[in-house]
């Protein structure tokens, strides 16, 4: 008898005795059995954190996209109207230098957050 | 059991609940399916949750066109052969040369009286050492009872090259057994 005409009568579980036969219902037992392999008792929550995560990620960019072009329409409308000359804007026209620094500050301050402080936490678990 | 439409509108809804039960139902077949994929442990969990990654991202992409189940393994299998192609691993055949066959064949020490559990071992042993794309095969077909045109759809290859994996890794494990059952019977 060929190796598939045994292998196809193991698989319908008709049993012949003699050496390959033995052979290959020991090999058919075997690999019935699953992997060792098994994910961790918190797979399903690491899974969602990572989610949450990504979307987190997302908001923050489109944050960022919006914030951004805020700033540049608000840069084109004072350039096209020339109104940094009255009120406020002549007062912050005044002081570019300090106007930067600030800008700076406050991205400098979420970087900081989102590195070190969001990361730290995370790691305790929260 | 809520069925697989029901399930996927729910986390199509945004329902965080539904997508863990989703997970739940489907952890044993991507664990199975990584898990025989891949050597390394430490990149076994990883992968698993890259594969739930995909999944979340891509579940408003499922037509209903085959099994979630088997949408789900088709994810798992492509991200596991892409993490071997990126370690330039062999995926796809065992060497036709006769002393690579013959050293897969050839009996270790074995002892001599061999209980039925170590013969088991010994095989699954053997198993993770055929190729990743013929262990995946065994896996889907023996462990998950998948069918053969679901095993198509997974991994992609013709009918004819899984039905010829299949029994070539069967043929190779018996081989194997049979020597070590000869030699129990000294």
């Amino acid at each position: 008898m060929t190796d598939e005409e045994l292998q196809k009568q193991i698989e319908a579980g008709v049993h012949t005795y003699d050496d390959d036969s033995e052979a290959y219902r020991h090999v058919f037992k075997a690999l019935k059995q699953e992997p060792a392999f098994y994910v961790s008792l918190p797979f399903a929550d690491r899974v969602l954190a990572k989610i949450e995560k990504r979307e987190e990620q997302r908001d923050f960019r489109w944050l960022a996209l919006g914030i951004s072009l805020s700033v540049i329409a608000l840069i084109v409308t004072l350039a096209l109207t020339k109104a940094w000359t009255v009120g406020v804007f002549s007062f912050i026209s005044g002081y570019p230098g300090l106007v930067i620094f600030g800008i700076a500050f406050v991205l400098l301050l979420q970087w900081v957050d989102r590195k070190l402080v969001r990361k730290g936490a995370s790691n305790f678990g929260v | 059991m809520i069925d697989d439409k029901a399930l996927v509108a729910q986390v199509l809804s945004g329902d965080r609940h539904a997508f863990r039960v989703l997970i739940k139902q489907h952890e044993r077949l991507v664990s199975h399916m990584i898990g025989r994929l891949i050597d390394k442990p430490e990149d076994r969990e990883e992968l698993c949750q890259d594969v739930f990654l995909r999944v979340y991202e891509k579940l408003n992409e499922f037509t209903f066109q085959s099994k979630l189940s088997t949408w789900i393994a088709t994810i798992a299998y492509r991200h596991g052969i892409n993490h071997l192609r990126k370690r330039k691993i062999n995926i796809s055949d065992l060497p036709e040369d006769e002393t690579h066959i013959e050293r897969f064949i050839a009996v270790d020490d074995a002892s001599e009286n061999l209980a039925e559990a170590q013969l088991d071992e010994i095989v699954l042993t053997l198993v993770e050492k055929l190729p990743p794309q013929y262990k995946t095969i065994l896996t889907l077909y023996h462990v998950q009872e998948m069918s053969y045109p679901e095993i198509v759809e997974i991994t992609g290859l013709p009918e004819g090259t899984v039905k010829n994996y299949l029994f070539r890794a069967r043929q190779l494990l018996k081989e194997k057994v049979k020597q070590y059952l000869g030699k129990e019977a000294l």
